[in-house]
């Protein structure tokens, strides 16, 4: 790793370490393909799975780039409820996630990939940055996990992606919401991903990304809608 | 019967707030501080998909009998401790019930059928209020003394009743009992709840706060059941029951007097009501409307006090009309659980029946502007008791749609010309529990409000309660009333002390 790489490496893992935020924006010299070596180094496996980031353009040409980032989701990451005291600035967002019943090797095209998946579930992203206000560069959100906290899986599941919208809502007030059709075809991202990590395993769950911006939580109930299914979660 | 899977959803949302009991929802009675499974299980039913989610048992005689025991028991230590000494327990079942707040609020709409909205707009916080607002209230209000002019002075002493029977109604089950378990218990007498057979879910989250809370054995009882030929009946029979608070239908509180003349009970009765809602021209049009809205359909309708003779001066009865109309076509009915949902289901098939049998004279008597059917909605929905806001018109006073206390989604309109002859209107049926004024002219809202016979008059608003105010209705609509001090006629044993200086 180059000294830009370790330097961060070093920042992002005394700062989740100590829960002592950074200030990000900064310049390390480190480069995609890199930050993700680092993302690996501070969290390896086994892996439960994946998630993805900045699914859509707009936010893709926001950091200037061209295709999603993925974070990677430790079995320890699936919650039950949310204890606001284990994150360092949770934020939350609504999200579908797909499971895999077969295995997807890289290469694999998008039909295989649809017939790869297992079924969707709805999902609630609890992000969490070490980088104060989520004010950072590519390089800084990728080697800290893209963001990655927790995450809430829905209990019923759906054989096809939900359609129209998911809607969040804390204590009842809707926090947010987005269209689903704005996830994306679930096969391309699937196909892309195995291809960017070196194949998928049965049994893995991807949460495909969220349609709408992230919102802080409070204490409370957190809801999620999306076709008539809900998840629901306490928030403490 | 069960479909599986909506059954695991409904549970599910349950459990993942922290809910308290085993799955499946085995309801049981609260008897002595101790939780008692009973017998004789009867099913409960979500109204919104008449899903059977649960059983409940039916108390009889053995459980009514060791209910009544518990609760005189604990009437002997209870009854001495000084108000501030109970203060603490009640403030801290007032606790519990905040600290189950996001379950209350599920628990509700699986009992009634109604929006959660309307359960998150304070509905728990108030519950848990009703409880602290009387024990500080037992602890902070003074007596009366009568001094006399030849050399005696006299002072007025209370002192608790006894043991309580509360029986509360199925519409606001949560909230109606902790009106009446608040002053019970604030005031040292003892308390046997019975809540009505449609709705046993919020009763019993009740007794594990009660007992989370470490209310003495037998302080707080709930019996399950139903009301003739059941716990209902024997609590109202029975002769160490010394008090009874009943809020439901005039019927059965006509009944239950009659029960409870041979034991000489204290009664407080809130019984029904077909409250008249008169909107004079100075009236602010969009917030008479939007007042109107919440009085005709907050809880399906299903409230003794919605407002649901709408008396319209003639000059604005069609713009009021238009924007009604379009108000109540616009409001969300639909799954109860989704937070966007705007009114929920019935509470039973039978009920829905009866306000179907309403819908169906108005059809042929007067005419319907809007809602009238059941909508139109996706499975599960499909089999739940949901009826559209429904807005009568040409109606005559003495029509039954204008004398019946309906209890659903359905109001009827008339016009008026004059004050005189809307006062005359609105006092024009046997019910006298509250009525609702909206009039900017002060001087007419002072008139009207004089001249209305009933419990309750709210301006410009409704449902607006203040725990220190005089609650209860006048006419067919109740005896007594509750609420700050006016409640020690009935949750007090009054004694005068006469003293002589000499």
């Amino acid at each position: 790793m180059s000294p830009g790489a370790l330097a961060l490496l070093e920042a992002v893992r005394e700062a989740r370490a100590t829960g002592r935020l950074l200030q990000g924006g900064r310049d390390w010299g480190v480069g995609l393909e890199e930050a993700y070596r680092i993302q690996e180094a501070l969290f390896p496996g086994p892996l439960k799975g994946y998630k993805l980031g900045l699914v859509s353009p707009a936010k893709q040409q926001q950091m200037g780039i061209a295709e999603p980032i993925l974070g990677r989701v430790h079995p320890e990451m699936l919650l039950e409820s949310v204890h606001l005291a284990r994150f360092l600035q949770p934020r939350a967002e609504p999200e579908v996630a797909v499971v895999l019943k077969a295995d997807l090797s890289p290469g694999a095209g998008v039909g295989q990939a649809h017939a790869a998946m297992g079924g969707f579930f709805l999902a609630v992203d609890i992000l969490d940055s070490v980088w104060e206000g989520y004010r950072f560069t590519l390089a800084e959100v990728v080697a800290d996990n893209t963001s990655g906290g927790g995450f809430l899986l829905g209990l019923r599941r759906l054989a096809h992606l939900p359609r129209g919208s998911l809607r969040l809502y804390l204590n009842g007030e809707k926090v947010a919401e987005g269209p689903l059709e704005a996830l994306g075809d679930p096969g391309a991202r699937l196909a892309w991903l195995a291809e960017r990590v070196g194949g998928l395993r049965a049994g893995q769950v991807v949460f495909l990304g969220s349609p709408a911006p992230a919102v802080p939580l409070r204490p409370g109930v957190l809801e999620l809608w999306g076709e008539g299914v809900l998840l629901l979660a306490r928030v403490t | 019967m069960v479909e599986p899977k909506l059954y695991r959803e409904t549970l599910e949302r349950l459990k993942a707030l922290g809910f308290p009991f085993d799955l499946p929802l085995e309801v049981a009675h609260y008897i002595g501080g101790e939780f008692v499974p009973g017998e004789n299980r009867f099913p409960v039913v979500y109204p919104a998909t008449a899903e059977v989610i649960g059983t409940a048992p039916e108390g009889r005689a053995k459980e009514v009998e060791a209910a009544v025991a518990a609760a005189k028991e604990a009437f002997q230590k209870w009854s001495r401790l000084s108000p501030s000494q109970r203060r603490p327990y009640l403030r801290r079942f007032a606790e519990k019930i905040r600290e189950y707040k996001p379950v209350f609020e599920v628990l509700e709409t699986l009992d009634v059928g109604r929006p959660i909205h309307e359960n998150r707009l304070g509905y728990v916080e108030r519950m848990a209020n009703n409880i602290e607002f009387f024990a500080d209230f037992a602890v902070t209000h003074g007596s009366e003394a009568y001094p006399m002019e030849n050399g005696y002075v006299n002072y007025v002493l209370r002192f608790p009743v006894g043991v309580a029977a509360l029986i509360t109604p199925w519409n606001m089950p949560s909230m109606l009992a902790t009106w009446k378990i608040g002053p019970t218990l604030a005031f040292g007498n003892t308390a046997i709840l019975k809540p009505a057979e449609f709705t046993p879910l919020g009763a019993w989250l009740l007794a594990r706060c009660a007992h989370e809370a470490g209310l003495p054995p037998g302080v707080f009882n709930v019996v399950h059941g139903f009301g003739p030929d059941s716990a209902g009946e024997l609590l109202t029979r029975h002769p160490e029951v010394r008090l009874i608070s009943f809020t439901g239908e005039t019927t059965t509180g006509k009944i239950i007097m009659k029960n409870a003349a041979d034991s000489l009970k204290r009664l407080s009765m809130e019984l029904g009501g077909k409250a008249p809602n008169l909107i004079f021209e100075s009236a602010d049009l969009d917030r008479a409307v939007e007042v109107t809205l919440r009085a005709s359909f907050f809880n399906q309708g299903e409230v003794c006090l919605a407002g649901s003779r709408l008396l319209v001066q003639r000059s604005i009865y069609e713009p009021f009309l238009e924007k009604l109309v379009a108000a109540a076509k616009a409001l969300k009915v639909g799954d109860p659980l989704d937070p966007e949902t705007r009114m929920g289901a019935l509470i039973a098939e039978e009920h829905l029946q009866k306000v179907m049998a309403y819908v169906e004279i108005a059809r042929e008597t007067a005419t319907i502007l809007t809602g009238g059917r059941r909508p139109e909605l996706s499975h599960p929905f499909d089999k739940g008791y949901f009826l559209e806001p429904t807005v009568v018109v040409d109606v005559k006073p003495t029509d039954r749609v204008c004398q019946e206390e309906i209890f659903g989604p359905m109001v009827v309109v008339m016009p008026f010309d004059t004050e005189e002859e809307a006062i005359a209107l609105a006092n024009n049926t046997p019910y006298g529990l509250n009525a609702i004024v909206q009039s900017r002219d002060v001087g007419q809202v002072l008139r009207v409000s004089e001249a209305l016979e009933v419990g309750t008059v709210w301006v410009n608003d409704w449902f607006v309660r203040d725990l220190r105010v005089p609650f209860g209705g006048a006419k067919q609509s109740g005896i007594g009333r509750e609420g700050g001090h006016y409640g020690y006629e009935f949750y007090y044993e009054t004694k005068n002390v006469c003293i002589a200086n000499r």
